[in-house]
């Protein structure tokens, strides 16, 4: 927290002015979808899913984070606002985007 | 350079494979080379632990090859691991401390079948916040080609006219991958379902080449590959004892950036591509237009759009409009991937940078036959890791 900038997800030095003192920061799970794709040939763990829909989000509060998206396909479009959710896969929590 | 192929290395293994190449690279030296001459090897490779269970490729190499007890590396960047091979190799040699150098790159992909290799190219993204948000390699550049039409009006049909092109230029090119034009290969197809294809661009729209990841289909991904390459690299005076015709490094560049495409500042554009040919340009003192032809990574339609943009050939967004016109193919401003691309003349991942540097070397050699570039004075080759996390570039002349 020394320059003030916020990094997703955790890390052990800040990429912005390279101190090692950081500290956990709340966002609220809310921004806009910048980019997105259908995944038709998956990664084998999530064959059962395919084809699915993935993108990156630019949270309101600045970092940008990947995630599936929870979206009918007909509503994707850059710009859209979506929010955060967490679903278990594979034994791990994966980011799953919502339209809001 | 092997042939690279799907098929026909079946029985090979990684380590066959790459011998084969520096054989002929071996032979290929007009005054005579023995291999014994080399200070030391470097093996570009992504993984060969994973694709075949085999690692500590350097010391593997030296030892197939008879020539223990050099120092021998394996580099590892992702698929710039041929590129990142290259430019460690020239810095050994300019530092004066070897004056011979072997640099290979190789891949033993064929082994696994296409989820497995899948997932094991996935490793060069950050796995545990790209891969596992569900993103593969396909959906990585297509999330990139989604931003950059978004951003720049660029268009599906620009990325198809790439693909056309480097499938053109591969069929003049004897150890690329695919020998066919993308009309042949769809008549190929159409014949054993009675249709006929006039517009290869028909083809490229019907279910026949299907959606890999939206909007990126079958043919605007490279194939996976085989396949292994090699060059020699020597100070200036030892190269005069093999070759009245040596070709010169004149200059290298090489970045990093985030390993995730969620942390790049611009999605449209590889920032590490515009780093390392800034580098290479300054220090060789030429500009994009000095440059006569160039091997860039076309891992994907995409990418090879964004590097002509990058790398100063064409304005940013101009990269697709650029390719539909023809600009970049044979007899263009500026001929790209005269050998195919990766897209044509395949991708085996560790030999693609030292594949690219082998083209260069022989055009510059004038000796690309049908896919020669008409007198060219300086060529350039870009290597890609992943999305743009390692960019390496080399510029060479004669």
């Amino acid at each position: 927290m020394e320059c003030g900038e916020l990094v997703a997800p955790p890390r052990m030095l800040c990429p912005h002015c390279g101190s090692e003192k950081l500290e956990p920061y709340s966002l609220r799970g809310v921004g806009e979808l910048v980019t997105f794709t259908v995944v038709h040939v998956p990664l084998t763990r999530y064959r059962e899913v395919a084809p699915y829909s993935a993108g990156i989000v630019k949270l309101e509060e600045g970092p940008m984070v990947a995630g599936f998206l929870k979206v009918d396909e007909g509503r994707l479009r850059v710009g859209l606002q979506v929010e955060i959710d967490f679903e278990e896969s594979n034994r791990k929590m994966v980011p799953v985007f919502k339209a809001v | 350079m092997t042939r690279f192929h799907h098929k026909i290395h079946e029985n090979k293994q990684g380590r066959d494979l790459l011998a084969e190449a520096v054989l002929e690279a071996a032979s290929s030296v007009d005054n005579g080379f023995q291999l014994r001459e080399a200070d030391a090897l470097y093996v570009g490779c992504f993984s060969s632990d994973v694709f075949e269970g085999q690692a500590h490729l350097g010391a593997l190499m030296a030892d197939y090859l008879g020539i223990t007890p050099i120092p021998s590396y394996r580099v590892e960047a992702a698929c710039a691991s041929g590129g990142a091979s290259i430019n460690l190799g020239i810095l050994a040699v300019s530092s004066g401390l070897f004056d011979v150098v072997l640099v290979g790159g190789v891949e033993k992909m064929r082994g696994l079948d296409t989820g497995k290799v899948t997932d094991t190219l996935a490793m060069a993204a950050d796995v545990s916040y790209e891969a596992a948000a569900g993103f593969t390699f396909p959906g990585l550049y297509a999330a990139m080609t989604r931003a950059h039409f978004n951003k720049y009006g660029t268009n599906w049909r620009q990325l198809a006219a790439i693909s056309l092109k480097n499938h053109e230029n591969a069929k003049k090119n004897p150890k690329a991958q695919y020998q066919e034009t993308i009309l042949e290969i769809a008549n190929k197809i159409g014949q054993r379902k009675g249709i006929t294809f006039e517009d290869p661009y028909e083809f490229l729209e019907s279910d026949f080449n299907p959606v890999i990841a939206d909007p990126l289909r079958l043919f605007d991904c490279c194939p996976i590959s085989d396949g292994a390459a090699a060059v020699i690299l020597a100070s200036e005076e030892k190269a005069r004892q093999f070759t009245d015709t040596p070709v010169y490094v004149q200059s290298f560049g090489q970045a990093s950036d985030t390993l995730a495409l969620q942390d790049r500042a611009d999605l449209t554009s590889i920032k590490a591509s515009k780093l390392a040919a800034k580098q290479a340009y300054a220090s060789a003192g030429l500009e994009p237009k000095d440059i006569s032809f160039a091997c860039v990574h076309d891992c994907f339609t995409i990418a090879e759009m964004i590097a002509s943009e990058d790398l100063g050939f064409f304005s940013p967004g101009e990269g697709g409009k650029a390719a539909e016109q023809g600009r970049t193919g044979l007899q263009g401003d500026i001929p790209i991937n005269p050998d195919g691309g990766l897209k044509a003349k395949g991708h085996p991942v560790g030999a693609t940078g030292v594949a690219m540097v082998v083209e260069v070397f022989k055009q510059l050699r004038g000796e690309c036959g049908e896919r020669q570039v008409d007198d060219p004075v300086y060529g350039l080759a870009h290597n890609v890791g992943g999305t743009g996390a390692t960019v390496t570039v080399q510029i060479f002349g004669r």
